[in-house]
């Protein structure tokens, strides 16, 4: 097992290069100059009058070396000593932009997470048991057809819904302007992380039905029933633990689309999270702030990767964890 | 049974529209609603005694030294923490005292006295002298490559700046008389050097606090980035929350050395979408919010204890032209063809002035070809110009801006109509620059912004001709005339200075380098709870001049 | 010979309409192949599925028969009507801001999302089974390879990807379908790979080879055959992603490119707040669109799905 481990993670080291490696020629070798991206006419006025400004600061950025591999090792051997470099924008340490906005962002999906299993997996367990009933129709239909919403209508009819009709709850942000206390924040959260886990729960419901079904179908458990043990203690005992197995990996593998709806629901609530920040880098192509991002989030999405894998082979002992051939 | 989907969103789509016959509530249901939420704190209910919660658009670079300073939300907070030599008034023309109590100005434009106020100190209690104003001004002049974002002109026009540049010397036009006294001698004649350095980038440094400040470490140095505590001024206010990219908290400070406090303790200032700003604003969280989309003003007509100001702005929204891909005739062609007043009154909302294709700050002369929508007139001059209308002609504009997806449309829709194969080209920032900068791959780009409004003079460095990027595309070096011109205004007075802009005005007006075509209003939002001196200036950028004579009833 | 490597179960359409059967991907064994035609019966018989059809038929006849439907083009300007003007006889949806036919638009914004819907699930189909043939084909090095690069493409958040990429290229249909496209192959690739493995085992494939067919030929006829099935599941559930996708990143204004309409970038008028809380005709048809376009897909993987699982009938 220990072995195991060790593999998954030299072998994600050599990605998360190739994904850093990639990016870094994309991103500078595209169209359009970090250093001119405004379109204030003051300040293009300025730089016309002065043209010795980009060329000093060009020199000072290392943007006159060639791409590959100079700037790229630069870019690496820096990234190794811990230093994620400045964002040309801010002027502030990429750690900083990066790590002030993480924390934000995890706050969100994690109670986001937590929030879309609590619901969606009993929902989907009583779905499963009373197949075919009203209840199971109702809720299915429920789901699948959250699931088919985009997560900014949802957002939008959520803050048209909720904060400006009936005023229950603040239509973004994470603060109340002056405020900075608990309950503040978690007043805020209501809104944003109730409709990203209303969408992440939604897939979780069918999930966890079809699950429980082939569980519920199986073998072990008619013989369970014929052996006359009592339908509760047969669904709880025998199908629920079979049948939460894969679903243990199935919430990891919602990872990469709660990141995706995490994106667009703060845009919705300006949620001032990674989100945020990379359509911010996106649109004034902020070179290192690019590329901490994709740093950050490649590193981040592997290692959920490896905990999945990691946890799909402990849950089920029948994985095993042979090197194949 | 099984078909619940869709009915269910047939009650979503009834539910939401049910709600939205009911808009805004009036005051006593919000009071109700606030109490039913007793979960939380409701923003509504619980005003906050002296506290301003002010919000504006989303241009911001968080820092707040001059060498970063380029959008309007540095400048309204330098306003807030720090002095310039002098202030203009609302009217943008009366000059009104800061850190200089008097000044005097020689009748050829080029000495400048000013008496600096014996009261004033830094924060940190240091006295705020001539030596202040000597070390700011000479630090630009030694630095000048250090202002990436809004150029310091006026203090490299002081006399000897060029020779100081990447020294440490004082330029020779620099002249402390005492303690409390200045002489500024300028390069050549000047007679904007008082309005233009009321200017926010213009505002006095502390000496004692940047002496050994290098060009590279003013982009992060602590005092750069407003860093509570780190960052101390002349003026009103201090930080308390370092400046980061969603704004900044400022608090007033007491005993200010003008011997008077400001009434308003704590400035929230938030940095963010006006969309967001305008749902915040309908819930009761904002107290001011400069520059809402004027579209939105009918919206918030029901919202109890809000005041609209919806005026003019400074800012002129444009079509410059790509002066190597289109000739004259072409441009006035354009001229022509785009209806002005349809646009207007039809995608507008009548919430822009329209202008004749000179800058706002200049008087519409008798002489001015007003360029009223001509669609004949307009084909024949296509017919003259050089174009060839089997070309496809390239309207480049930045995307996602609503003032240019909005308009974009219906001006290809003129274009067409006139015979032009038009191509809309929207494009991120990044990539639109290079564009514009660096490729001829364009003949017409919108623009908006600016602060031409404020002042003739405002629109000289556009023409200016060194340089590269728009301009260079802009004017070829034949029509390298307006500089001079602009000079030539500047230089002079009275009726001869009028003259001399007159001809400026019809230079553009007839060459057409760019046209300018309306002047979108600007909406700003404010609690009624504001008053005495409150005032958004038509530059809204220098609002907060006069905030000590702002009240506040909480 | 088959020793599996620790795979976590593949997701057929995972995160959109969810429905995994674990079981059934794991081994996607189709030991006795249904008759089609009794794989078409079920499917018929599923009514959630006819519904899908009818509510997919219906926007996409719609879009195609746009300009017989609405005498607007959708970039034509109307000033005489001016912008945001409610609906009237002349714009049965009202104007949006510039002035533009809604109703128009929302027909025309169909076409981008079909278009983007099937053109960037055909890209990925044709990526993934080409890179499962080979992993599953070559085995080794090249399998080991292949299998960890679909595991990073399945683990990375797309849209913060794609944000990235579409920065650099800029936003237009075009892009949108390469981007999605090549986001997207990791679930195809290892369903094919998958298959590949099982039918290399099975009996008379063994018996294939033994009277002398070649094992490429084997291979390619045996497998894709049976991968058909899945892989149309795969697709369906596919198109429900990618017409989602499409409207977020135009909705983010990374999308198509404007003026072009699509469903996304005209519910992006409903960010500013006069249009969500007094205008709702401005942004609710696009909502709608979406919501029925993915839903209709949707249903119709299901139905797709139950019908082409032989262990729903014994589960019925």
């Amino acid at each position: 097992m220990g072995a195991y481990i060790v593999r998954r993670i030299l072998i994600s080291i050599p990605v998360l290069l190739g994904i850093t490696i990639i990016g870094f020629i994309a991103l500078r070798a595209a169209p359009g100059d970090p250093l001119l991206a405004t379109a204030n006419p003051d300040v293009l006025a300025n730089l016309a009058q002065h043209p010795e400004i980009l060329e000093a600061e060009r020199h000072a950025l290392g943007f006159d070396q060639p791409i590959f591999p100079n700037q790229y090792v630069a870019w690496l051997g820096h990234v190794l000593q811990g230093d994620l470099g400045y964002s040309i924008t801010s002027h502030r340490p990429i750690s900083s932009e990066i790590g002030s906005r993480i924390l934000s962002t995890l706050f969100l999906m994690v109670t986001a997470m937590t929030l879309a299993v609590v619901i969606g997996i009993p929902i989907g367990v009583i779905t499963a048991v009373r197949q075919y009933s009203r209840v199971d129709y109702g809720l299915n239909a429920l789901a699948i057809f959250l699931a088919s919403t985009p997560v900014f209508v949802l957002g939008l009819i959520a803050i048209y819904v909720f904060a400006v009709n009936l005023h229950w709850l603040p239509t973004s942000d994470q603060h109340t302007a002056g405020k900075s206390d608990f309950p503040d924040a978690l007043y805020h959260l209501v809104l944003p992380a109730s409709v990203l886990a209303i969408v992440n729960a939604a897939p979780l419901v069918r999930y966890t039905r079809a699950s429980m079904l082939d569980v519920l179908s199986s073998e072990y458990v008619t013989t369970a029933r014929s052996k006359g043990l009592g339908s509760r203690v047969v669904i709880l005992r025998h199908a629920l633990r079979n049948g939460l197995i894969p679903i243990i990996t199935l919430v990891a593998l919602l990872i990469p689309e709660l990141v995706a709806g995490a994106v667009i629901t703060e845009q919705i609530f300006n949620w001032n999270g990674m989100g945020q920040l990379a359509v911010h880098a996106a649109d004034s192509r902020d070179p290192s702030l690019m590329m901490g991002i994709i740093l950050i989030v490649g590193t981040a999405v592997l290692f959920a990767n490896i905990v999945a894998d990691i946890g799909y082979a402990v849950a089920d002992p029948r994985v095993r964890y042979v090197r194949p051939r | 049974m099984r078909a619940r989907g869709p009915a269910l969103f047939a009650a979503i789509v009834l539910i939401a529209s049910a709600c939205q016959a009911s808009t805004s509530p009036s005051p006593s249901s919000a009071a109700s609603q606030a109490s039913q939420a007793a979960v939380s704190p409701s923003p509504a209910a619980s005003p906050r005694p002296s506290v301003l919660r002010v919000a504006r658009i989303s241009d911001f670079l968080p820092s707040i030294h001059p060498v970063e300073l380029g959008t309007g939300n540095q400048e309204l907070m330098a306003d807030l923490v720090f002095n310039r030599l002098v202030d203009v008034d609302k009217d943008e023309v009366t000059l009104l005292p800061s850190l200089a109590t008097e000044w005097t100005a020689s009748p050829d434009a080029t000495v400048y006295t000013f008496k600096l106020d014996p009261r004033a100190v830094w924060s940190d209690g240091v006295p705020a002298t001539a030596d202040d104003v000597i070390f700011t001004i000479s630090w630009a002049d030694q630095n000048p490559a250090a202002f990436k974002q809004l150029g310091v002109e006026e203090w490299l026009n002081v006399k000897g700046a060029a020779a100081v540049k990447g020294t440490k010397n004082i330029p020779e036009g620099l002249k402390k008389i005492d303690d409390h006294t200045v002489e500024i001698t300028l390069g050549k004649p000047d007679s904007t050097f008082l309005r233009r350095i009321a200017g926010a980038v213009y505002y006095i440094e502390p000496q004692h606090v940047l002496k050994d400040l290098t060009a590279a470490q003013a982009e992060n140095c602590d005092f750069c980035l407003g860093v509570a505590g780190k960052t101390p001024g002349t003026g009103p206010y201090d930080f308390t929350t370092s400046i980061s990219a969603t704004g900044a908290t400022l608090t007033a400070k007491t005993n200010y050395w003008r011997a008077k406090d400001s009434q308003i303790k704590t400035i929230v200032y938030k940095i963010q979408e006006s969309n967001v700003s305008v749902a915040q604003l309908a819930a009761g969280e904002l107290d001011l919010v400069i520059r809402v989309p004027p579209a939105e003003g009918p919206g918030l007509a029901n919202v109890p204890g809000l005041k609209q100001l919806n005026v003019p702005g400074v800012g002129i929204f444009a079509m410059d032209f790509n002066n190597k891909n289109t000739d004259k005739a072409l441009r006035q062609a354009i001229a022509y063809a785009i209806n002005r007043p349809e646009m207007i009154s039809k995608v507008l909302g009548g919430l822009a002035t329209i202008n004749y294709t000179i800058p706002p700050g200049m008087k519409v002369y008798d002489d001015i070809n007003k360029y009223d929508f001509n669609l004949q007139k307009a084909k024949d001059l296509l017919k003259q110009s050089s174009w060839d209308v089997s070309k496809p002609f390239r309207l480049s504009y930045l995307a996602g801006d609503p003032n240019f997806t909005v308009t974009a449309p219906p001006l290809q829709q003129y274009l067409q109509d006139l015979g032009l194969k038009v191509e809309l080209t929207a494009l991120p920032t990044a990539p639109y620059s290079d564009l514009i900068q660096k490729t001829n791959n364009w003949e017409v780009a919108l623009s908006f912004g600016g602060s031409e409004g404020v002042g003739w003079y405002q629109s000289q460095q556009y023409y200016a001709c060194p340089g590269l990027g728009t301009l260079q595309l802009k004017l070829s070096q034949s029509q390298c005339i307006y500089d001079d011109l602009f000079n030539a205004a500047a230089a002079v007075t009275g009726d001869a200075q009028d003259q001399a802009i007159h001809k400026v005005a019809l230079a553009l007006n007839d060459n057409l380098p760019e046209i300018y075509l309306w002047q979108p209003n600007y909406l700003h939002v404010y609690s009624d709870r504001l008053g005495g001196g409150f005032a958004i200036y038509p530059n809204e950028r220098e609002s907060f001049k006069k905030i000590l004579d702002w009240t506040y009833a909480p | 010979m088959t020793q599996r490597d620790v795979t976590r179960p593949t997701t057929v359409g995972a995160g959109v309409a969810g429905s995994w059967s674990p079981l059934a991907d794991q081994q996607v064994v189709l030991e006795h192949v249904t008759p089609a035609r009794a794989a078409f019966r079920r499917f018929l018989r599923h009514r959630l599925a006819i519904i899908g059809v009818v509510i997919v038929t219906t926007i996409i006849l719609l879009a195609i028969l746009a300009p017989l439907l609405t005498p607007w083009p959708p970039n034509k300007i109307d000033f005489t009507t001016g912008s945001r003007h409610a609906p009237n006889a002349a714009h049965i949806l009202g104007t949006d801001v510039s002035a533009r036919d809604i109703w128009s638009r929302v027909l025309y914004g169909g076409r981008t999302s079909t278009v983007v819907g099937f053109g960037a699930v055909a890209l990925y189909l044709v990526i993934g089974t080409l890179l499962g043939l080979a992993a599953g084909f070559y085995g080794g090095v090249v399998d080991q390879a292949l299998m960890r690069l679909t595991d990073t493409i399945l683990a990375i958040p797309p849209l913060l990807l794609i944000i990235v990429f579409v920065s650099v290229v800029g936003p237009s249909i075009g892009s949108v379908i390469i981007v999605i496209g090549l986001l997207n192959w990791g679930q195809t690739a290892r369903l094919v790979r998958g298959q590949l493995l099982v039918v290399r085992e099975a009996e008379y494939i063994t018996a294939a080879r033994v009277i002398g067919v070649p094992d490429r030929v084997i291979l390619f006829r045996h497998t894709l055959p049976n991968i058909f099935g899945p892989l149309t599941v795969v697709a369906t559930f596919g198109v429900a992603t990618a017409v989602l996708l499409e409207s977020s990143l135009s909705f983010l204004g990374l999308g198509v490119r404007p003026p072009e309409a699509s469903w996304g970038n005209l519910i992006t008028e409903a960010t500013s707040p006069v249009v969500l809380n007094h205008l709702p005709w401005q942004w609710m048809p696009a909502a709608a669109a979406i919501t029925l376009m993915v839903l209709g897909v949707n249903f119709i993987g299901d139905g797709l799905r139950d019908a082409l699982d032989p262990r729903t009938i014994r589960r019925g």
